[in-house]
């Protein structure tokens, strides 16, 4: 269950990311996607009756733990998601500066009417 | 003796979670079908002083004495205090803005 | 957190536990059906944090507290946070979107292939929950077993991060020194005079003179703040370290300065002392890596600073002060330069 709403995920956010005209809402997508990539990695390494893999001095021998390894390259990504997001808004911000819009076809319209030199 | 104990505080504690999910309901209810924006927001404070510190004052109950317990105290004491001051901020926004087009994103 | 683990011992396949899995994700897809119809980025931000909740709410009951945290305090809140100000500085709100038209029907039809070739490939992969997958068995099984043995701390996945794949933060940390440089060279600038007949600057619209946000701010702070230093401390037998809780501070500044009331507050003084931070974060990494290798043994190699598994410990815990500081002073630094610039270059087009 938890594949098939991966893959559902996964669908959404690059339906977002194609079709809409919006660049914020399209970096959002993105985000939805990433989002989905995070959920299938976590839930690779889930077992049942399992706690956090916080292992401490008096436990038994046979307790289970989750798997830590998929957890540490998800932090990796979850930062690494944010920064991209941030240097994603500037650039958008900056081409709000040149072309006055942050709609995608208002966009390539003005640069196929004039002639843009910066 | 201690199994009657540990129903008492069950009992007790399902009572509050189940008041604090009825005054959430309500909030939700509220945020849907008042008509104006003050009113939505009204309704909308009651979950942040009564549905959710109900709920976590269940949880207390059911885990004893623990550091637990202590934990989710501090946590009702910031939800108390953040929650209506928000409301307020947006009531007070909405009442002083001078810019015409008011009532823009007045509602949702 | 040894409480936290013996909450999660009683934990057993009931139906109660799957059950509320599977409520979590059937929301994660109404939420997310809900951003791709709606046409109103104001909605759209709110359902994504939102959605980064949820997210967050799954994680714990998966049993992965540290990228629960992570995802809590950097999804819900920091991401949202930049998202606004962005809006703010391009004022724009509502869009035009034409949500059935050929190239989003022919794409919507591309991607159900898509999605059926991804499921295809998806049954393959072992029962979710399993306790012999793959996933579970090799690699991770040695982590386990070997944390407590060859590096003394409780909790392996900040061993994982700190000393097993030591490289791996190390680069994340230059990834985020390198997007806060980048935003900052895009975003500072001086005031420029503009063509005043048709644009005029942002001005301020809303002057409050409340005072019990104040009050209420100054209460916060120290609490937070304290809370998250635990957090950044503890970060070896508990969930925790230098991520969450440059995070967690990052996001009690900016909660500071959103609900500031003083608008003529200079923040480029901020930026710039935020931008050395940061620089200080990383070179603390570096100067830790640098240091074992002048001890005799490797780059990174955490057992040669004291030749025993103490090193490991001391190791871990300055490598995370450096992330730590990293993240909270690029995070509030980005957030400081899209409040900067949409203070002052914001364009308000006069309405005729």
């Amino acid at each position: 269950m938890n594949y098939i709403v991966v893959v559902i995920l996964l669908m959404i956010g690059l339906f977002i990311v194609i079709t809409s005209r919006n660049l914020i809402k399209k970096i959002i997508g993105l985000g939805i996607f990433q989002a989905a990539i995070l959920l299938f990695y976590i839930s690779l390494g889930k077992v049942y009756k399992a706690v956090p893999p916080i292992i401490l001095a008096n436990d038994p021998v046979d307790k289970l733990y989750s798997s830590p390894l998929p957890q540490v390259l998800m932090l990796t990504a979850i930062v690494v998601g944010i920064a991209t997001l941030a240097v994603a808004m500037s650039f958008i911000i900056k081409i709000n500066e040149n072309f006055d819009s942050i709609d995608e076809e208002e966009i390539i319209s003005k640069i196929k009417e004039d002639e843009f030199t910066s | 003796m201690s199994e009657l104990s540990f129903d008492i505080a069950f009992t007790i504690a399902m009572i509050l979670m189940l008041l604090g999910a009825f005054f959430s309901l309500s909030a939700v209810i509220g945020l849907v079908r008042f008509p104006d924006f003050l009113t939505k927001i009204h309704a909308v404070s009651v979950s942040d002083s009564l549905g959710v510190p109900l709920i976590l004052l269940g949880l207390m109950v059911l885990s004893g004495f623990n550091l637990i317990t202590l934990k989710l105290f501090i946590l009702i004491i910031l939800i108390f205090i953040t929650g209506p001051m928000v409301v307020m901020e947006l009531g007070n926004y909405y009442v002083t803005k001078q810019t015409d087009g008011a009532d823009d994103d007045a509602d949702e | 957190m040894m409480l936290m683990n013996d909450l999660f011992t009683s934990f057993s396949i009931n139906i109660s536990e799957i059950c509320l899995e599977n409520f979590f994700l059937l929301l994660l897809v109404f939420v997310s059906c809900a951003i791709a119809v709606s046409r109103s980025l104001l909605k759209i931000v709110i359902l994504s944090s939102m959605f980064s909740m949820i997210m967050a709410a799954l994680y714990l009951l998966m049993a992965a507290p540290d990228v629960a945290m992570t995802e809590a305090a950097i999804g819900a809140c920091i991401s949202t946070a930049f998202i606004i100000k962005s809006m703010q500085a391009t004022n724009s709100n509502e869009f035009k979107q034409k949500l059935v038209s050929l190239p989003n029907i022919i794409s919507f039809f591309i991607i159900i292939i898509f999605g059926e070739v991804m499921i295809y490939a998806f049954i393959d992969l072992p029962e979710y929950g399993q306790t012999f997958s793959p996933v579970n068995s090799y690699l991770s099984q040695y982590y386990i077993q070997n944390t407590p043995v060859e590096i003394g701390i409780s909790s392996s996945v900040a061993a994982i991060l700190g000393s097993y794949r030591g490289f791996d933060t190390l680069g994340e940390t230059l990834v985020i020194m390198v997007a806060g440089i980048v935003v900052y060279f895009l975003m500072l600038q001086e005031k420029k005079e503009l063509d005043v007949s048709i644009y005029k600057q942002g001005e301020i619209i809303y002057q409050s003179k409340i005072w019990m946000t104040d009050y209420i701010r100054v209460i916060l702070l120290p609490i937070s703040l304290i809370f998250a230093f635990y957090i950044q401390v503890h970060g070896e037998i508990s969930p925790g370290g230098g991520f969450q809780a440059g995070a967690i501070i990052a996001s009690v500044y900016i909660f500071f300065y959103v609900a500031n009331n003083d608008h003529d507050h200079d923040l480029s003084n901020i930026i710039k002392l935020l931008f050395k931070f940061s620089l200080v974060g990383f070179l603390i990494y570096i100067s830790m890596a640098i240091f074992t290798a002048l001890m005799g043994g490797y780059f990174l190699q955490y057992y040669a600073i004291t030749g025993s598994i103490l090193g490991h410990k001391i190791g871990i815990f300055i490598i995370e002060i450096g992330v730590g500081i990293t993240i909270f002073s690029v995070m509030l630094m980005i957030f400081l330069l899209l409040t900067h610039y949409a203070r002052n270059f914001q364009m308000v087009r006069e309405v005729k």
